[in-house]
């Protein structure tokens, strides 16, 4: 196991080199000279001479190209992204985002608990009863579900479920905690898009483990059909569901971007909107970089998971 | 001797006289049994059509404002109601339509020739040329893919605007000055960018796995060349999985390109997007519903036409998926 895991940790590398040397040549080179770009914008486009060359010194833009990305991955490292010359206040990019992070995870958190505590149900109740009714009616409406854009089904929520039914009384903007009553409709929304890859990838997944000779065994042995499901199917069809779950955390990153502005939740896709909209490089890259090492450290959980829960995965 | 053997194996007696039967053939077949499929791909052509004449149906000029009419509902002149500055929003959808299916054609196809010839390119030539393209495939399949469009988006934009801006200079040809038009080349760019990478990881696993097969070593023990087999049998048969993919890419680019409008940083207005159009009615929610529903719902059931007939392809073209 230990060999795996190194095994694994090892296969990063190139990807983390990947990923974070793209960031920063996009975000360095990416719009010609960033130092450039920025004096622009700060002097309302009449270049200034002296800004140029401060700015040059404040990114480190006069020393050679390697120690400026040893640089820029050190202090990534400890959370230091630098101020960005372009929000108001020149505020620190690091505070932004390690303010803004935890409610998005706990944003995330709530949906993945949705997609898990419905999905997987749900998946094994269109393979348990699949090619009838129950099947297609389940895997139809969560297609429908998931296919409606997010920044698509929010407003559509809103409108349907508060100024119209009335089900939910007030929509609060903002953040209360993962627990709280308001959370349920933003996680719910942002649980949607990846819902149909796990209810599809379990009823296939339960589908291929009841066609097994040992759940053939098991019926033999005169146990119910729900027993079986219970005792025998679910803990053999996870593994596979597990890698969606993987891809669903890139995905409900990006969802969350929309959520977020929907419901005004100030997490890292707030952030990152108001970055987007005001060009602001800088943000902009230190968001997606912690974006796309949430979603490698995802990956990688969801990779060790599978050598623990199949030990062959390890051998190979 | 000639006779006998020609007899036994006579088509009737073997029974393979009846027509031949081909791969598009029975893809065809297959998919005009699949009911959401078909219905998926109505929509789809009825969609790529109103893409393609939108200017010449629509009832009103999409950008003219008419201060009388404000914020109305759907009515018998006004089909999906107006907006905030008495703009007819069926109009507007329509050309929202056409905008998302112009950016979806461009970045379907450009992705498709990238991802194939990168994806085909590191499986025949292997070494570290594979090596270092699946790094880059992986790791570009490791951003949150509208994060890094956004990032790419954000960091092209001044310096093509630049670009169009110098170029205008110089020719002092309008096209350059037209900001939707740079909109449009900005979108094109990132979103190619990013997304042929899951296609190129697809080809070059195709490839790859293909060329293992027995039928590609019997090629090559009877003395085919390399090309012949590339062109008689590799392509084929992985052109299927790339016609699939690209169904649903072009679904998602339309999705896509709505995204970065309602982020605003897609096309922008004066460019009609279904995005931005969306982001703009979020305003008013409460009151006026229909801004956002007309083209929220409108953009949904394109995108789910679209994932019906990339599924029903699916099932059709690679059979041994459907099995499962």
């Amino acid at each position: 196991m230990l060999r795996y895991i190194i095994r694994r940790l090892l296969a990063m590398v190139p990807l983390l080199l990947v990923i974070t040397g793209s960031v920063f040549l996009l975000g360095q080179y990416g719009a010609g000279d960033l130092a450039m770009a920025l004096t622009m914008r700060m002097t309302d486009n009449n270049f200034d001479e002296d800004v140029y060359q401060e700015m040059v010194k404040k990114l480190h833009q006069d020393e050679p190209v390697l120690k400026r990305f040893g640089r820029f991955v050190s202090n990534a490292l400890r959370g230091d992204f630098g101020v960005s010359y372009v929000l108001q206040g020149t505020p620190d990019i690091g505070r932004m985002i390690s303010k803004s992070l935890p409610l998005s995870i706990q944003l995330g958190l709530d949906a993945i608990f949705l997609v898990i505590l419905l999905g997987i149900p749900l998946g094994v109740a269109a393979a348990a009863w699949r090619n009838t009714s129950i099947d297609y009616s389940i895997v139809g409406v969560v297609t429908i579900l998931s296919s409606i854009p997010p920044f698509v089904l929010a407003p559509i929520a809103l409108v349907v479920l508060v100024a119209q039914l009335k089900i939910i009384p007030t929509v609060s903007t903002g953040w209360n905690g993962m627990f709280s009553r308001e959370a349920l409709l933003p996680a719910a929304c942002l649980a949607m898009g990846p819902m149909l890859g796990v209810v599809r990838y379990t009823r296939a997944s339960v589908i291929d483990t009841l066609s097994q000779e040992y759940i053939r065994a098991a019926r033999a042995r005169g146990l119910s059909e729900i027993m079986v499901i219970v005792r025998h199917v679910i803990k053999n069809s996870m593994t596979p569901v597990l890698t969606v779950l993987g891809v669903t955390i890139g995905r409900l990153l990006s969802g969350s971007i929309f959520i977020e502005t929907v419901f005004g939740i100030q997490g890292i896709g707030s952030v990152a909107v108001l970055a987007f909209q005001s060009g602001d490089i800088q943000t902009v890259a230190a968001t997606t970089l912690v974006t796309a090492s949430l979603v490698m450290a995802s990956n990688l959980i969801v990779d060790l998971l599978y050598g623990v829960l199949d030990p062959r995965v390890r051998l190979t | 001797m000639n006779s006998v053997s020609a007899s036994t194996f006579s088509p009737e007696l073997t029974g393979l006289a009846k027509k031949p039967r081909s791969l598009w053939g029975d893809a065809a077949r297959t998919f005009s049994r699949n009911k959401a499929g078909m219905a998926g791909l109505v929509v789809a052509i009825f969609v790529l059509m109103i893409a393609l004449i939108a200017p010449w149906i629509i009832p009103y000029d999409y950008a003219h404002q008419d201060w009388e009419r404000v914020r109305q509902g759907p009515s018998a002149t006004h089909w999906m109601g107006t907006d905030s500055l008495g703009r007819d929003l069926f109009s507007r959808v329509l050309m929202g339509i056409r905008t998302a299916v112009m950016v979806a054609m461009i970045v379907t196809f450009s992705t498709a020739i990238i991802g194939v010839l990168v994806g085909a390119f590191a499986a025949l030539v292997g070494g570290w040329i594979d090596t270092i393209a699946v790094w880059i495939m992986d790791g570009l399949l490791n951003f949150p893919a509208l994060w890094l469009a956004a990032f790419v988006t954000v960091v092209t934009r001044p310096t093509i605007m630049r670009l169009a801006d110098d170029l205008y200079k110089s020719t002092s040809l309008a096209f350059f000055k037209d900001t939707v038009v740079l909109d449009y080349l900005v979108v094109f760019l990132c979103l190619s960018f990013v997304w042929w990478a899951g296609l190129g990881r697809l080809v070059r696993g195709q490839v790859l796995s293909i060329r293992e097969k027995e039928f590609i070593e019997a090629q090559r023990a009877i003395g085919a060349s390399p090309w012949w087999i590339t062109i008689r049998h590799l392509v084929p048969n992985v052109l299927g999985q790339v016609i699939v993919h690209m169904s649903t890419q072009f679904g998602f680019a339309m999705l896509a390109e709505s995204s970065l409008s309602f982020l605003g940083i897609g096309i922008r207005p004066p460019g009609a997007s279904l995005g931005y159009m969306i982001f703009a009615g979020m305003a008013s929610w409460r009151s006026d519903p229909h801004l956002v529903a007309m083209p929220g719902l409108t953009l949904a059931l394109i995108i789910l036409a679209f994932v019906f007939v990339g599924d029903g392809l699916n099932d059709a073209l690679n059979p041994r998926i459907r099995e499962r």
